[in-house]
């Protein structure tokens, strides 16, 4: 049963069809949270309120893909914390790379006991963008064109921030691939 | 360019998505998941009783109006007048509201006074019978018009639009009196007086000289 028959389900009342479609996505959905937020808390915050606004908002879902609504919410949340905590979100073509993200220190990576430890400190060292369409492609499993409508922005642009991304963890993880 | 290059301009790396997936040990905390799923099965069971409301709100509504129409069709009409409720009375009980209207009601002086007691016992006799079904007048046979008038009603009429007649205690006598008052050319008030004789012994036979049609 594919995602949208369950959430209609659960739009009928069908409590079952909702625990299917938890078990789906409660380990991906917390990983994108918890990888994009500062602190555990908040990350955990942030998915409480996210499935709690798939419960109670069910019926603004318009049909189309129930992983793109879902991340969609989870994503719009977190754009929501970020700007009571006043953290503004610069693009990447406002700012140079170099400037803007100067990579993992030779200290964080030392410190790092592991290949995976040290993927999720070069993932807290990408820009945001850049970190937000990994973790969505990672996470999801979107498509890149998914992820382009989700965000608003064009398909290029993705596979843009994609590039980068992947270059940067590339260059942190050398000796790890 | 490289393959890693190549595959990166796609959005894809195949080694750096392995080496992500030995990271994905954390999981949410089973207090949250006790949260969110205790949250959504209060929705659901909210929704629930949504339906359940205004469902049986339906069935008692329905019900009612259903036992009301059931009662209404059940039940004996009411009067909605008083018009209704005289039109309702037995037809007895009407005939014997109006003997005693009319027993009320004062008699010439003339006629009570001539009027012998069984002669008065036979016409109140008569008006208590005109509520009851008719059965041809015997003293009337061949008088069609006067035979099939109501007797009470023939002895009323004659009260008030002839003169009195003098009721006679003894019927054979009255004929006698009815057929020379004829036989003197006053036929209107032989018509007269043999109403008022038929309305007063209606079980009396006439003699067949005043049984003619033209009496009538």
């Amino acid at each position: 049963m594919t995602d949208e028959d369950l959430f209609q389900r659960f739009r009928k009342g069908d409590l079952a069809a909702f625990q299917d479609l938890y078990a789906r996505y409660r380990k991906s959905l917390y990983l994108y949270l918890l990888r994009s937020s500062p602190t555990e808390a908040e990350a955990d915050d942030l998915y409480q309120e996210a499935w709690s606004r798939v419960i109670h908002a069910k019926e603004r879902f318009s049909g189309g893909s129930f992983k793109a609504w879902l991340f969609r919410i989870a994503r719009n949340l977190q754009i929501d914390s970020f700007r009571r905590q006043r953290l503004q979100l610069v693009p990447d073509s406002a700012v140079p790379a170099e400037l803007s993200d100067p990579g993992p220190t030779p200290d964080e990576i030392s410190h790092a006991d592991d290949c995976a430890e040290r993927l999720k400190v070069g993932l807290q060292r990408l820009p945001q963008e850049q970190r937000e369409a990994f973790l969505l492609k990672e996470e999801s499993g979107l498509t890149l064109g998914q992820i382009a409508e989700m965000l608003d922005v064009g398909r290029e642009t993705i596979k843009s921030r994609m590039r980068y991304a992947l270059k940067r963890l590339r260059q942190m993880l050398e000796d790890c691939l | 360019m490289t393959d890693q290059q190549n595959k990166s301009e796609v959005g894809e790396d195949p080694a750096i998505s392995h080496l992500y997936r030995a990271t994905r040990i954390e999981e949410p905390d089973a207090a949250l998941d006790v949260k969110i799923l205790a949250e959504a099965k209060a929705v659901t069971h909210h929704q629930r009783r949504r339906w359940l409301l205004p469902l049986s709100s339906a069935a008692v509504v329905l019900l009612g109006v259903t036992l009301t129409l059931k009662l209404m069709d059940q039940a004996p009409r009411l009067p909605q007048s008083i018009d209704d409720f005289n039109y309702e009375q037995p037809a007895e009980s009407r005939a014997i509201q109006r003997a005693e209207k009319k027993q009320a009601q004062p008699a010439p002086a003339m006629m009570m006074e001539s009027m012998s007691a069984p002669a008065k016992e036979h016409k109140d006799k008569l008006k208590l019978q005109k509520a009851a079904p008719r059965t041809s007048a015997p003293a009337g046979g061949s008088l069609q018009g006067l035979g099939q008038m109501d007797a009470s009603e023939a002895f009323e009429s004659n009260q008030q639009d002839l003169p009195a007649v003098e009721i006679m205690d003894d019927p054979a006598e009255w004929l006698a009196h009815i057929q020379m008052v004829l036989d003197r050319g006053e036929r209107n008030r032989a018509v007269q007086e043999l109403k008022a004789f038929i309305a007063t012994y209606p079980e009396y036979p006439l003699p067949e000289s005043l049984q003619r049609p033209d009496l009538d």
